[in-house]
């Protein structure tokens, strides 16, 4: 873990009046969300470095819970006065008795999955802005089509302290890098656009293993290519996955209903399905917090539960959900690790870390060669799933036909829909070339969060594309 | 903080700033009061209360700009990252566009009505609570069927200072308010193995004043009635057919010009309307405005990001393109003037058309009436459109059964081409509206 500094200066004993006045009304149990965060972005389009900013936010999130129910409130002034009006606030979720709050609060140990020895957040100026005018020369230089390119270099540093009634403290600092070039081509009145990011929790190091300079090049390629698509043709068919990128897929299709609030409201369409097969046997799914930089790990969660690896679903039967203490609670379970937030504004609920579908079996080659017509997708743009039946839409950047085994042509304009529980349970092909996604990925679910997905090269039967073109 | 304190501590903000060495200097401070209460099951499930306030500054230096925003708004804090941002506004490079708008344009509008209701702050937690509890209670009486995913009550006042170092210093306030149920349904119409299928919807009502909150009957009706009539939803078949866009499709679709008409994407060419200004864009049935001066509304406000006084433009104007949004660096980039649009749109909507939506509906012989969009396929810059979707059949000029997990997808330019008819009323719940409107064909992808 890079230094904790400790940005909150608050004694013990002011800790036990707030946690005191949060317990006074009887709820279950409580915590305090101590949160500082520096956060950098500097963007260049148009050939210049137009862009900087820099955003600091400190503030306290006093959350109680009685049952199902939670009451919050914040504060940005950490007097002991402001916090203890927030406590009394939260405190009001509960309306009978008190408890006393521990006079001394257990520091707890945990691994770090993000250890640094330097932070971006702590580069000279300089060294930034070099990193991004080598990605923009790169796809500025790639080809005469491209005619705008902008690059984005985004880092933060998150120091944490939460304080739970049941008398645990826990410290993390949490780092972030992430670079994103977005590249314009034209041509003859068409305009493409490609997109290349990546990074995770992880320091500058980040740039020796994929340059400034790639990410510049990959997105001036994908516009180009773009260029020479054709549109999607429309109907059912074969969907093959590229390995990494493509657990958006999974993400949306099957992670978002796994989560344990809807479990627990009844509104997903897993309620009530544990040990049901839910998907084809080749497929395991997994939701892991502990991936080493991955941008979707975490120490601990935001409610201070130690995150591990979590089988959600192992050779095609339904093993468990992602919990947070709510729902833990409620299910007479044990938290995952799961409980995120977006920041101290916002109460924890269950959210993904890094989800994937392990590894497989099969050559990738053997994948293509099985297929007549089909639709290659090597990466993405995003999805949507509807929890209440797992409908879902999944929208593909990069994209080819495939016929008798082989990649044609490029494919542009299309959508895939499907049903999670009936795509998971079409699996035909698990291949044997798993990867973890770049660092890209934020999932929205009223906050938003940073995430991780991974997965093999996957054959599924039949999806609906939506494309354009009636064949 | 009051306003004349938010006025203050931006004034001093723009002193220091410009005494560190800045040529110029913009200061925003804006301030939140909020309450939020969601209920399910009859209990209360999430409440929450927060004041929060927020300076953020964008200086610059030989043109070269650069920004901090924090809560943190300690006299200490705010010096040392003024003297940061002065430090990273040396390492951007010159950008000739930069500058603050021209003074004749700064301003503010005449008073705008109906924004700020001061009966904000006597309600008490528990009337709210309470509300949140009525509009759960009038779902689920509606239908046994009936699981509630949770209603809501919120409620919040805000308020927002701008000035600069040309002498620009104003603010206003408004409040906001809103009630949301959502709600699901078992659904088993669908056969086989792999199903615990539910139907699921929304419905809310927001408003700048409590008053103008829809009843929440009515709120509760129309939610029950958008979950109840998925179920048995079914995939269409692969085809080409007129579609209408309800109200709030048609408004998803709306945000996206929006988007398109936007001054950053016309000048990084990131949109389908570059280039476009004086062109047919559009069926002549379309006119699109953007009004910062509607009483009551959500997105008014009398002046701009940047202080430029509050306009009304017409964006499309019976289908030919009249104006982008812009601020004035964006205007400068285009060589145009701004129009007051700088932090983006206000109050964007399509002008309602003469025609009821029983009469569209009734119009089309086999078709489909679209009642959800999703996924981000609705990419502006292209102009291509892509978007999984849900919404009811029609035969016969009636609707007839529900359908899902389909596609529909055109160009923006195709589809504004062929918009043939538009609903005669409008719906505001956000900063867009628009009316339904059919469309002639459209590609539909199911099975």
């Amino acid at each position: 873990m890079p230094d904790y500094i400790d940005h909150f200066g608050i004694s013990d004993e002011d800790i036990e009046k707030v946690v005191s006045t949060a317990l006074s009304r009887g709820c279950d149990f409580s915590d305090l969300f101590f949160e500082h965060s520096i956060e950098n972005i500097i963007t260049m389009e148009e050939g210049i470095v137009k862009e900087g900013l820099k955003a600091v936010s400190l503030g306290v999130g006093i959350r109680c819970v009685k049952g199902e129910g939670t009451g919050y409130a914040y504060t940005e002034e950490l007097s002991l006065e402001k916090m203890r009006k927030a406590a009394l606030t939260a405190a009001a979720i509960a309306d009978s008795g008190s408890a006393p709050a521990p006079a001394s609060y257990r520091e707890i140990e945990h691994s770090n999955y993000y250890p640094l020895d330097r932070l971006t957040t702590d580069e000279p100026l300089g060294r930034k802005t070099g990193w991004i005018e080598q990605a923009e020369k790169a796809a500025r230089d790639s080809d005469p089509s491209i005619v705008k390119v902008s690059v984005t270099l985004a880092d933060s540093l998150r120091t944490v302290r939460l304080i739970t009634s049941d008398g645990r403290s826990l410290r993390d600092v949490r780092p972030m890098t992430r670079i994103s070039v977005s590249a314009i081509g034209e041509r003859n009145g068409n305009r493409q656009v490609g997109i290349s990011s990546g990074g995770g929790r992880i320091g500058p190091g980040y740039f020796a293993e994929k340059t400034p300079a790639e990410h510049g090049s990959e997105a001036a390629r994908q516009a180009l290519l773009l260029l020479e698509a054709i549109d999607a043709p429309a109907g059912q068919m074969e969907i093959i996955l590229a390995p990494a990128e493509s657990g958006i897929l999974l993400h949306e299709s099957v992670g978002h209903p796994l989560e344990a609030d809807f479990i627990r409201k009844k509104t997903s369409a897993y309620t009530g399905r544990v040990g049901d097969k839910v998907a084809s046997e080749l497929v395991t799914v997994i939701d892991d917090g502990t991936i080493m930089h991955d941008r979707g790990s975490l120490n601990f969660d935001d409610e201070g539960v130690l995150t591990e690896p979590t089988v959600l679903i192992e050779n095609g039967i339904l093993k468990g959900f992602m919990q947070d203490r709510i729902s833990a609670s409620f299910f007479a379970t044990s938290p995952t690790g799961n409980g995120r937030r977006e920041s101290y504004r916002y109460p924890p609920m269950p959210r993904m870390t890094v989800t994937y579908l392990a590894n497989g079996e099969t050559d990738p080659g053997e994948i293509f060669s099985s297929t007549k017509k089909g639709i290659y997708c090597k990466s993405f743009k995003g999805g949507q799933v509807d929890i209440s039946n797992g409908d879902f839409v999944f929208v593909p950047i990069e994209a080819y036909l495939v016929e008798n085994g082989k990649i044609t042509v490029p494919v542009k304009n299309l959508t895939l829909t499907g049903n999670g529980p009936e795509v998971l349970s079409r699996v035909t092909h698990v291949g044997n070339d798993f990867a973890f996604s770049d660092g890209r990925w934020t999932c929205g679910k009223g906050q938003s969060v940073p995430v991780g997905v991974g997965l093999p090269t996957i054959k599924i039967s039949g999806i609906t594309v939506g494309g354009s073109e009636l064949g | 903080m009051n306003m004349d304190e938010m006025k203050t501590l931006a004034m001093k903000a723009i002193k220091t700033t410009i005494g560190e060495g800045a040529d110029t200097a913009e200061v925003t401070v804006s301030g939140q009061d909020r309450f939020s209460v969601t209920v399910r099951n009859e209990r209360t499930d999430n409440l929450t209360e927060s004041v929060s306030s927020r300076i953020s500054i964008t200086l610059s230096a030989g043109k070269k700009k650069a920004s901090i925003t924090t809560s943190d708004l300690s006299p200490e804090n705010i010096r040392k990252m003024i003297v940061e941002a002065v430090e990273l506004s040396s390492v951007m490079d010159r950008d000739e566009y930069f500058d603050l708008p021209d003074q004749e344009e700064t301003g503010v509008a005449d008073e705008i009505k109906g924004l700020f209701d001061p009966e904000t702050v006597g309600i008490p937690a528990d009337e709210k609570i309470s509300i949140a509890l009525a509009l759960e209670r009038a779902a689920c009486g509606l239908d046994t069927r009936i699981i509630s995913d949770g209603a809501s009550f919120s409620s919040g006042m805000y308020s927002l200072v701008f000035a600069n170092s040309s002498g620009f210093c104003e603010g206003y306030e408004q409040t906001g308010f809103s009630t949301d149920i959502s709600c699901a349904v078992e659904d088993t119409a669908r056969k086989g193995k792999n199903t615990a299928r539910k139907q699921s919807s929304f419905w809310f009502s927001t408003s700048c004043d409590r008053a103008g909150l829809d009843p929440i009957e009515n709120t509760a009706s129309i939610a029950v009635n958008r979950t109840l009539r998925k179920l048995g939803a079914v995939k269409p078949k692969t085809c080409s057919v007129p579609v209408i866009f309800d109200q709030v499709t048609a408004r998803k679709f709306l945000g996206c010009i929006a988007s398109a008409v936007n001054g950053g994407n016309i000048y990084k060419r990131a949109s389908f309307l570059a280039d476009m200004i004086g062109k047919e864009i559009s069926s002549p049935l379309v006119t699109i405005i953007d009004d910062p001066l509607m009483p009551g509304r959500l997105g008014s406000r009398p002046f701009d990001a940047e202080g430029v006084r509050s306009r009304k433009n017409t964006v499309v104007e019976n289908g030919v393109l009249t104006s982008y949004l812009l601020s004035s660096y964006q205007a400068r980039k285009l060589s145009m003037k701004t129009t007051g649009s700088s932090g983006g749109i206000s109050n964007f909507y399509m002008v309602p058309g003469s025609h009821t939506l029983d009469e569209i509906i009734s119009s089309i012989d086999e078709g489909l009436f679209i009642t959800a969009l999703s996924g981000p396929g609705a990419n502006w810059s292209s102009g291509d459109f892509s978007q999984g979707a849900q919404g009811i059949w029609i035969s016969g000029g009636k609707l007839t059964h529900p359908v899902t997990e389909f596609t529909v997808a055109g160009t923006f330019s195709e589809m504004l081409s062929k918009i043939s008819m538009v609903e005669d009323s409008l719906d505001w719940k956000s900063t867009v509206a628009s009316p339904a409107f059919k469309i002639d064909r459209m590609t539909i992808s199911g099975s």
